[in-house]
């Protein structure tokens, strides 16, 4: 591959909205800087400072660390309906910089005909897309979590009307199609977990396209203080971490505090660390009213930066993560290794590819409050447990191993793209296709 | 002398006296008097009361000697309103006095009479009376002259004829001549108009009352022709006369005294400008002139005012009546006009129901649709006592018995509301529903309802205001209820012309489609891909991602026929943003209106280019790339193919289609229907190319040429259905059979139309419409080509 030039789409930035894709997007970006290569990061932002139609605005002065704000999207096939945005300005964007990779952290909020006009500004110029949740496959937020509270195991026109009647079949299916038809498009999709990577080839993505790649863990700041000892007593306590909400099972876990011994209740405590801004009013309700009642056990610690995660979850000796969806590759379990701490989690998804039961974490089982209460009970004041399950703790990916792996797979896809353009330019060829009719006059 | 307990009527007149030498009995119980009583000869002469004497009395006898008179049949009862006033009573309710004057069988002398009364209460009184009779004498009345004269206005004419005689040298000789002369009531005769219209058609316009029914006959001359007014009349009620109910002695149900006499007269009449009436009661004559107008200006004018102040009813049995004149005769443009003014104004006051009392009926309609040029569509509800009425609508000046074609229906509501009022039925087919095949310009519609004794009362039918195609089919095909009745009657009769022609009358301006271009348009395209699009034009973009990749599409020519106004410019919008994504060129073709599923086909072959043209529907997603040349080189490998479909699936990938098939309904009387067999089930082991009796078109390929050459769909059915099979088994009569590809596969993402044609009643009454066109064009082919399987 000749000069590598690197394009990655992003859906937000990390300074303005605080999701794994995004803080993804950017460590990997920043990693491809670090080193040197060309890499160019345009996030979107939902704000636009004006510039008189521009949806390009610079983040940076070198114009590698670019904010955009397109349209509003077609939630339903997250589809760009200002096709101009896409042909003319995105388009002038990527003449312009001539990436030799493009690669969408998302698509979502940006619109999936930036990936046609990607492959529209060169046939042979490799795409990938990062899969972060169901999206695609799931309209319920891509969580797979059917609207009447039950878990999703597979998609189908039927099954996702059953879930939003109000939309019939026909139209789920014309989605799947449409999205479909961009996904064809793309030569490489990146799973972080095994799981999401099974849940896309089950619903038709080609194997041979799907890779799974953990979103590796980005640089410390300077500023986290590493490899302090740890204080006596840590297996008493615990912690949760993460946007807070009833998919995260925050009342899950609280529920499961009211059911413990009142003893025990006295001996351990336990952090929330998170914001509720995006949870439902009635989740903001019953979270403060827990939050009351159990005062002597929970502290509820607001919100926290990035760069925070290590020493928090160091001042804790578990991470509980009670998510009641499938959950992808929660961010939060790689926190938790990476700061020597094991976690306990719902038993579904990708939280029990990451965690395994009994080597490097516990499970539990989805939503049940009772199981988690017994669980706690069985970790607290368990030494000797905790100790077992900290030396199972694998250790996560870097940013560099990330950006490597990347990188070869960068370079790998360039030369298949080089022949699988031949192989287009074939099926093009007229005389395959339609015979020239003899004339019978 | 006794002082009289009755009322002494007879002294408040001063000309007046009691015979001195009679004494008024003192038992008469005050129900009765005999003012007086004379015998000349064999003549007798009576004149007096009784309380009630038609309606309380049962028996009222007078004996004269041996002679018993009775007089309830012998007598003629006459108003007292002096008595009634003097017993407070209503004038009008009775008549208290009675008169005769009857031959007796034999001479007799007597000076008193017994006036014998049975009521019928029960009681009865007697009283004498006496009675003048000398020989020597003769008649002498003298004191009653003038009772007797105010009397004679009372009697039949008959009877006053012969009390003249009877007391002619008492009553004076200018009696003769006074009651004689004139026409004494209660017989009377008046002409309200005689003119001639337009130099030819005469026409009078008067009333006569003939409660005795003595009339014998009333005619009249004209110049040298006479004209007989009792046989060749209309009678009309005259609500305008001012009459006074007690001139009749019985109630006639049906007072019908107005008459209209119009009848064409003969070049030589034309000058005589006096019609002399004469007016025969029994053997007598009366002579009555009256003046004509002969002047046409003048007639018009003095007819219309006239007819401008009767009920619209008898200026409308005028107008028909002049209309039925003329019927076999060319109409003079003046006479044409002249009625149309008068049929106007008068339908104009008509009111827009009947409810007629007796006999006991009422005409509702509910609901009118207008077929512009050719008719109007009725449906309302009927209900009478009689059994012979008729019910007839007018239209300029032609006519429709609607009770002899109309179609019946249940209508329970309307017998709830009957048996409400207290009126029970005999059943509950009170409904109707008719196509009446008139039409006449802007001539308004009115319904008559005719009875047995010819009795006419009319209604106006309101026509809606201004009413699109939609609204009038809707109205037309939404009352009839497929599964009663005849359907095929209701169909060939009422329902299939209205709609028909409403249907055939849908605007449709033959205007060149506006045609837009997006990308580079291709040079001789083999496909021309036809696409209707409506309501919903998202269905585009989703192709398009679909087609974008699939490089047969880069030498296909896409038309899309947006055939929806009110999408066409949010459409438009979206056109250059679809260019520019998906690189795929396409045509925009705009009708300008909306012309229905068979209308946007034609319109986008008229656009075409393509040798061939893929029929294709807006829901329809291919499921792979390079399906559109595959089906091109089966339709080339067949000998004479007419148009070849495709296997279709649902989204669950079930089959939707494989080939179209025909099977009769027996809820719809039997009708042939199409359908799909195989729908629903898995698509698996379905290979090859098949002969089948047609596929649905919405997706199949054909020749152009042959399209244009079959004249492409038929636009005769509403709103779209069956189109696909009717032109399949137009093909087939062509000797180009249908075909299913079932190596080839889309789907097809039919639905349910979402309300976008109201209710389910509706739907299925324009499906059934449908259906039995369908039927009626390919009734014969489908079972030919079903006892071939066979």
């Amino acid at each position: 591959m000749s000069v590598p030039r690197i394009l990655i789409v992003s859906h937000g930035h990390p300074d303005f909205s605080l999701g794994g894709a995004e803080i993804a997007a950017q460590a990997h970006w920043a990693e491809l800087r670090r080193r040197g290569i060309e890499a160019m990061l345009v996030s979107r932002v939902s704000h636009s400072p004006g510039h008189a139609g521009a949806i390009f605005f610079a983040r940076s002065p070198d114009g590698f660390d670019v904010l955009f704000c397109p349209p509003p999207v077609n939630h339903f096939r997250h589809s760009q309906p200002q096709g101009r945005v896409v042909y003319e300005e995105f388009r002038a964007l990527l003449d312009r910089f001539g990436p030799t990779v493009v690669h969408f952290q998302h698509y979502a909020f940006v619109g999936l005909e930036f990936i046609r006009e990607a492959r529209k500004y060169s046939s042979s110029v490799p795409i990938i897309v990062t899969l972060h949740e169901f999206l695609a496959i799931c309209n319920a937020k891509g969580q797979m979590l059917k609207t009447n509270g039950l878990l999703c195991q597979r998609a189908a026109p039927f099954d996702c009307h059953m879930c939003f009647p109000d939309i019939s079949s026909q139209d789920f299916f014309m989605r799947e199609l449409f999205i479909k038809s961009f996904f064809d498009l793309v030569d490489l999709f990146v799973c972080p977990s095994e799981f999401l990577r099974d849940r896309y080839v089950a619903w038709g993505l080609p194997r041979q396209k799907m890779v799974v790649l953990e979103n590796g863990q980005p640089r410390r700041h300077p500023d986290v203080v590493e490899g302090t000892s740890d204080p006596d007593g840590l297996e008493t306590r615990f912690v949760v971490l993460g946007q807070l909400s009833h998919l995260k099972g925050t009342l899950v876990l609280l529920d499961a505090v009211r059911l413990l011994p009142k003893r025990l209740r006295k001996t351990i405590r336990i952090e929330i660390h998170g914001t509720t801004q995006y949870a439902a009013d009635e989740f903001k309700l019953q979270f403060e009213k827990a939050l009351n009642e159990l005062q002597d056990t929970v502290s509820f610690c607001g919100p926290y930066r990035s760069g925070d995660v290590g020493g928090i979850v160091r001042n804790s000796g578990w991470v509980i993560v009670p998510s009641t969806w499938w959950e992808n590759s929660p961010l939060v379990i790689q926190e938790a290794f990476a700061a020597g701490r094991p976690v306990i989690c719902s038993n579904v998804g990708g939280m029990a590819e990451k965690v395994t039961h009994g080597v490097n974490g516990i499970h539990f089982r989805v939503n049940s409050a009772g199981d988690l209460a017994a669980r706690i009970e069985e970790c607290a004041g368990n030494p000797a447990l905790w100790k077992k399950l900290r030396s199972g703790l694998p250790a996560p990916p870097t940013i560099d191993q990330t950006v490597d792996q990347l990188l070869a797979l960068y370079h790998r896809r360039s030369a298949l793209a080089t022949s699988a353009e031949q192989a287009r330019q074939d099926q093009q060829n007229p005389s395959l296709l339609i015979q020239p009719i003899v004339a019978t006059q | 002398m006794t002082r009289s307990p009755l009322p002494d009527l007879t002294t408040t007149r001063a000309d007046d006296v009691t015979t001195p030498d009679v004494q008024a009995p003192e038992d008469s119980l005050g129900l009765c008097r005999v003012d007086f009583a004379q015998i000349v000869g064999k003549k007798f002469l009576v004149y007096g009361w009784v309380l009630g004497f038609t309606k309380l009395v049962d028996r009222a006898l007078i004996s004269l000697g041996e002679i018993e008179l009775d007089l309830v049949k012998q007598a003629i009862p006459v108003r007292r309103p002096d008595v009634a006033q003097h017993f407070s009573l209503e004038a009008s309710k009775d008549e208290h006095g009675f008169y005769a004057l009857i031959d007796l069988p034999s001479k007799i002398l007597t000076d008193r009479l017994k006036l014998s009364v049975n009521l019928f209460s029960g009681e009865s009184a007697e009283s004498i009376w006496p009675v003048s009779c000398d020989p020597r004498q003769g008649l002498t009345i003298g004191p009653y002259a003038t009772t007797l004269r105010e009397l004679l206005p009372q009697l039949p004419r008959g009877e006053a004829k012969r009390l003249v005689e009877f007391a002619k040298p008492a009553l004076g000789p200018q009696a003769e001549a006074e009651y004689l002369a004139g026409l004494p009531p209660p017989v009377r005769f008046e002409v309200d108009l005689c003119c001639v219209l337009e130099n030819q058609i005469l026409i009078v316009w008067g009333w006569l009352l003939d409660p005795m029914k003595e009339l014998a006959s009333v005619q009249f001359r004209l110049g040298g022709s006479v004209f007989d007014v009792l046989q060749d009349s209309a009678w009309v009620a005259r609500p305008d006369l001012n009459h006074d109910p007690t001139l009749f002695r019985k109630q006639d149900p049906a007072w019908i005294p107005g008459f209209i006499f119009a009848q064409t007269i003969p070049q030589q009449d034309l000058d005589a400008d006096e019609a002399s009436f004469s007016v025969a009661v029994g053997t007598e004559v009366t002579h009555v002139s009256r003046p004509v107008i002969q002047i046409a200006l003048d007639a018009r004018r003095e007819l219309l005012s006239l007819l401008s102040r009767v009920d619209p009813d008898a200026a409308l049995t005028l107008s028909e009546r002049i209309g039925t004149l003329l019927e076999n005769c060319p109409q003079p443009r003046s006479v044409a006009a002249l009625l149309e003014l008068i049929r106007d104004n008068a339908v104009q006051r008509l009111a827009t129901s009947i409810q007629h009392a007796n006999p006991r009926y009422a005409l509702h309609v509910d609901q009118t649709t207008l077929v512009t040029g050719k008719g109007v569509f009725l449906v309302g509800w009927f209900n009478a006592d009689p059994t012979d009425l008729r019910v007839v609508c007018h239209c300029g000046s032609s006519k429709f018995v609607v009770s002899d074609n109309w179609v019946r229906y249940s209508r329970l509501d309307v017998s709830s509301h009957l048996a409400s009022v207290g009126i029970m039925v005999r059943d509950h087919d009170h409904g109707y529903t008719c196509y009446v095949p008139l039409s006449d310009g802007d001539s308004p519609y009115y319904l008559s309802v005719v009875s047995g004794s010819g009795e006419v009362c009319r209604m106006r039918v309101k026509i809606p205001e201004h009413q699109s195609t939609q609204q009038k089919v809707r109205a037309l095909v939404n009352p009839f209820d497929s599964g009663k009745g005849d359907l095929r009657t209701l169909m060939k009769h009422h329902i299939g012309p209205a709609v028909g022609a409403v249907w055939a009358a849908r605007q449709r301006p033959r205007q060149t489609p506006e045609v837009r271009s997006y990308g580079a348009p291709p040079t001789n395209p083999t496909v021309s891909i036809l696409v209707p699009l409506y309501g919903r034009h998202d269905f585009a973009e989703y192709q398009m991602a679909l087609f974008a990749d699939d490089p047969e599409f880069q030498r296909a020519e896409l038309i899309y026929v947006v055939d929806d106004p009110q999408i066409i410019n949010e459409f438009y919008a979206r056109c250059a943003d679809l260019y520019g994504i998906y690189q795929v060129p396409f045509v925009v073709a705009y009708p300008g209106s909306n012309l229905g599923y068979a209308g946007a086909n034609n319109c986008g072959a008229e656009v075409a280019r393509g040798r061939y043209l893929l029929l294709m529907n807006s829901d329809v997603m291919p499921t792979r790339k390079g399906w559109l040349g595959d089906l091109v080189r089966a339709y080339s490998s067949l000998p004479t193919p007419g148009l070849l479909g495709v296997k279709l699936l649902f989204e669950d990938g079930s089959i939707q289609h494989a080939g179209m098939a025909f099977r009769r309904l027996p809820a719809w009387d039997n009708l042939w229907i199409n359908h799909h067999p195989l729908k629903g089930q898995s698509p698996a082991g379905l290979r090859g190319v098949q002969q089948v009796p047609a596929v649905t078109a919405a997706c199949a390929l054909i020749e152009a040429e042959l399209y244009r050459q079959l004249g492409g769909f038929c636009e005769d059915y509403i709103i779209g259905d069956f189109e696909d099979s009717d032109l399949c088994l137009r093909a087939s009569s062509a000797g180009r059979p249908s075909y299913v590809a079932l190596d080839i596969e889309l789907y097809h993402l039919e639905r349910q139309s979402q309300n976008q044609l109201g209710d389910v009643q509706f739907r299925t009454n324009v499906t059934v419409y449908n259906c039995l066109l369908h039927n009626g064009r390919w009734a014969d082919l489908i079972e030919n080509m079903s006892a071939g399987k066979a």
